[in-house]
């Protein structure tokens, strides 16, 4: 019995999710996203940095980031506004873009089910390609609007290399609309049914959106600009970065 | 230890970088002493003002982040120094 009403819910659930999405099919969205890290409370120290950190924390507060979506491609990049010549010759503003992992642009794909990140840190571009649905989403029932647009809870875990190369766990918590059919999001979170409108990684950063735009005027077109060659997945590329680590280890030892 | 593994750290930074025309030139580290003076404080600088930064966060950074600052605080550092900023 509680196998089917659990059935009943899901269905329920997916019917709305589908139905809400058919008013935002084929229509070219913009959104708007702002960040904050997390930050020490009550820190009182104060260093020759102090000045300068405070700087950062302020410029990753200001950085806006757009998410573009049509027609099954989307691109996640900083606002023009603030990539101009004075942001980008600003250190602080450097650090705050790698902090956000913003220094990089993000080309989504939905129907190669692909995000790919173009790097430019090795002395040559890669770009990195990684699977669209790779998050194991935990869908809930937990709603809140953003926007006036309602929002649905999700939960998934993603991962990172410490500065030991040892993998950490990070807990991910998403607000997605599925009334809003773009299963994209920031930083390169994707897969769930319906925009991500708010993502936080448990006690580091958290992105939300300030604006969303539909019927937006832009040409996915001219902000796609995935190449073809120069491909590396994912973990290629992690080993990639484990080798140089290693190889100027041992230049170090000796 | 945390500097040790922090140079370590730098050390790939400066090297994963090593193949731009700024960090190429670290291969001759020996060859001049100003240079040298110069790349070491560099270095130095880079390394203390991550550690300020992660000592503000409330969280551990990745190693892809760390190689990435470094880069940049080192590029930046070494440009205010030489006077060749933004050629």
């Amino acid at each position: 019995m509680k196998t089917r009403d659990s059935f009943c819910v899901s269905l329920c659930f997916i019917l709305t999710l589908s139905f809400a999405s058919l008013f935002s099919q084929n229509r070219k969205v913009e959104v708007v996203y702002k960040a904050n890290v997390a930050r020490k409370e009550n820190n009182q120290k104060q260093s020759k940095f102090t000045s300068k950190t405070d700087k950062l924390f302020e410029a990753m507060s200001d950085i806006e980031m757009i998410l573009y979506y049509d027609k099954g491609k989307g691109v996640f990049q900083v606002a023009d506004a603030l990539s101009s010549s004075d942001k980008k010759d600003n250190l602080e503003f450097n650090l705050a873009t790698i902090l956000l992992d913003v220094s990089d642009d993000y080309f989504y794909n939905t129907q190669m089910n692909e995000v790919v990140v173009l790097k430019k840190d090795l002395g040559t571009d890669f770009h990195v390609v990684y699977t669209l649905n790779r998050f194991d989403w935990t869908l809930g029932s937990q709603t809140k609007e953003i926007s006036g647009i309602k929002c649905y809870r999700a939960t998934a875990a993603n991962y990172f290399y410490d500065k030991n190369n040892k993998k950490q766990k990070i807990e991910v918590v998403a607000w997605f609309a599925p009334s809003v059919n773009v299963p994209l999001g920031p930083i390169g979170y994707s897969g769930l049914p319906g925009l991500i409108l708010e993502l936080e990684e448990v006690g580091r950063r958290r992105y939300f959106a300030t604006n969303i735009f539909f019927d937006a005027n832009f040409e996915i077109a001219n902000l796609y600009e995935v190449k073809k060659g120069d491909r590396i997945s994912e973990m290629d590329y992690n080993a990639l970065l484990k080798s140089k680590y290693e190889h100027f280890h041992n230049l170090l030892k000796n | 230890m945390k500097k040790v593994i922090l140079t370590a750290v730098a050390v790939v930074a400066l090297g994963s970088f090593g193949h731009s025309t700024e960090f190429s030139r670290l291969k001759n580290f020996d060859t001049s002493k100003t240079e040298s003076a110069l790349y070491a404080d560099c270095f130095l600088y880079s390394i203390e003002y991550l550690e300020d930064v992660e000592s503000d966060l409330g969280f551990e950074l990745s190693l892809s982040h760390q190689v990435l600052m470094l880069n940049n605080i080192y590029e930046s550092c070494e440009c205010t120094q030489n006077g060749n900023c933004f050629i």
